[in-house]
């Protein structure tokens, strides 16, 4: 799977609902049904990104063939990036795509309960593994290095 | 030799202070038990006031207000007052800044308001304030039987800070 990344600037360059006009003009045009879907949780997106959860996690934009995740900047970081880096050209068309917001709680539930859009749009709950997270996290099981038998040699 | 060049304009500022003032408020609706969705419904609207009024200079005081329906709607269960201060450190390095623990400290003294209650976010502004959409006037429920308590400046950046009160019933 193709993964692109991008680090978008958020506050104090620009607010918190910027941010998120932002993201959504790198992947839905004005005027498209999935635009239509993005800026009907505007509102939830904005908190979420104000909270800072979108510096750690991204947000994840997949279905629509490379995966996109988008990460915001703030603060000094905002302030010393250059740009939000280049295009992705990625379009988000017909009902094969899906984006997932980053929360903690008790933000999860309040961004969950506001949140009606058939399904595409999703917010996780970063202190929940997924199976995903669980195949990586195992993965990196696989590679951790035994310190006991490194200090015999 | 590199050289670190800081541009911290009052563009920076504002956006520092609008952001941190609609983090503050919600942080504050949670701490206190309440529903955060309320705020979080209308997140653009109360960030986009904040900000147009900010930078046009009218913008006075942000509070947050909180009754109990099952009360009195008019009666204050609580109330918070982030104030703006236009000529906060005029002559200052610019820093962007915020007490993040301040919120909790605020709750803790402001004592506990019923988890049913409801709240609204009211600004008050300088007369020939921009009209903002979503926006219209209103009067703030009274503060007879309560007492201010000023927590001093929360957040800054350059000429720029706000301070936080809570009102409390007097004793």
């Amino acid at each position: 799977m193709t993964v692109i990344a991008r680090r978008v600037r958020s506050v104090p360059v620009r607010l918190a609902s910027e941010t998120w006009v932002t993201i959504c003009d790198m992947v839905a045009p004005i005027g498209t049904p999935a635009r239509s879907e993005l800026d009907a949780v505007a509102n939830v997106a904005a908190m979420l990104i104000s909270e800072q959860y979108t510096a750690d996690a991204p947000v994840i934009i997949s279905g629509a063939g490379a995966e996109v995740r988008v990460y915001t900047l703030h603060g000094d970081d905002a302030i010393d990036a250059d740009d939000d880096g280049p295009p992705v050209y990625i379009t988000l068309d017909g009902d094969g795509w899906s984006l997932s917001l980053p929360a903690r709680q008790p933000d999860v539930n309040v961004a969950r309960s506001l949140i009606k859009s058939a399904g595409r749009v999703t917010v996780r709950d970063l202190d929940k593994v997924d199976d995903d997270e669980r195949g990586v996290a195992s993965s990196h099981r696989l590679a951790s290095i035994d310190l006991e038998e490194l200090s015999r040699l | 030799m590199s050289t670190a060049v800081r541009v911290n304009t009052s563009v920076y500022a504002v956006t520092h202070i609008v952001g941190n003032i609609g983090m503050g408020l919600k942080r504050l609706v949670s701490g206190c038990g309440l529903d955060a969705a309320a705020i979080t419904r209308s997140w653009i609207t109360t960030e986009n006031a904040v900000a147009t009024w900010l930078r046009s200079g009218h913008l006075r005081t942000v509070t947050l207000e909180v009754w109990d329906p099952a009360t009195s709607d008019t009666a204050l269960a609580g109330r918070f007052d982030f104030d703006i201060d236009y000529d906060y450190y005029a002559d200052g390095d610019g820093a962007l800044w915020m007490d993040t623990g301040y919120v909790n400290s605020v709750i803790r003294k402001s004592g506990a308001v019923p988890s049913q209650c409801s709240y609204r976010v009211v600004c008050s502004v300088a007369p020939g304030s921009p009209e903002v959409p979503g926006w219209g006037d209103t009067t703030l429920r009274s503060t007879a039987g309560m007492r201010r308590h000023s927590t001093g400046t929360t957040m800054g950046g350059g000429s720029l800070g706000a301070g936080l009160a809570y009102w409390k019933a007097a004793s």
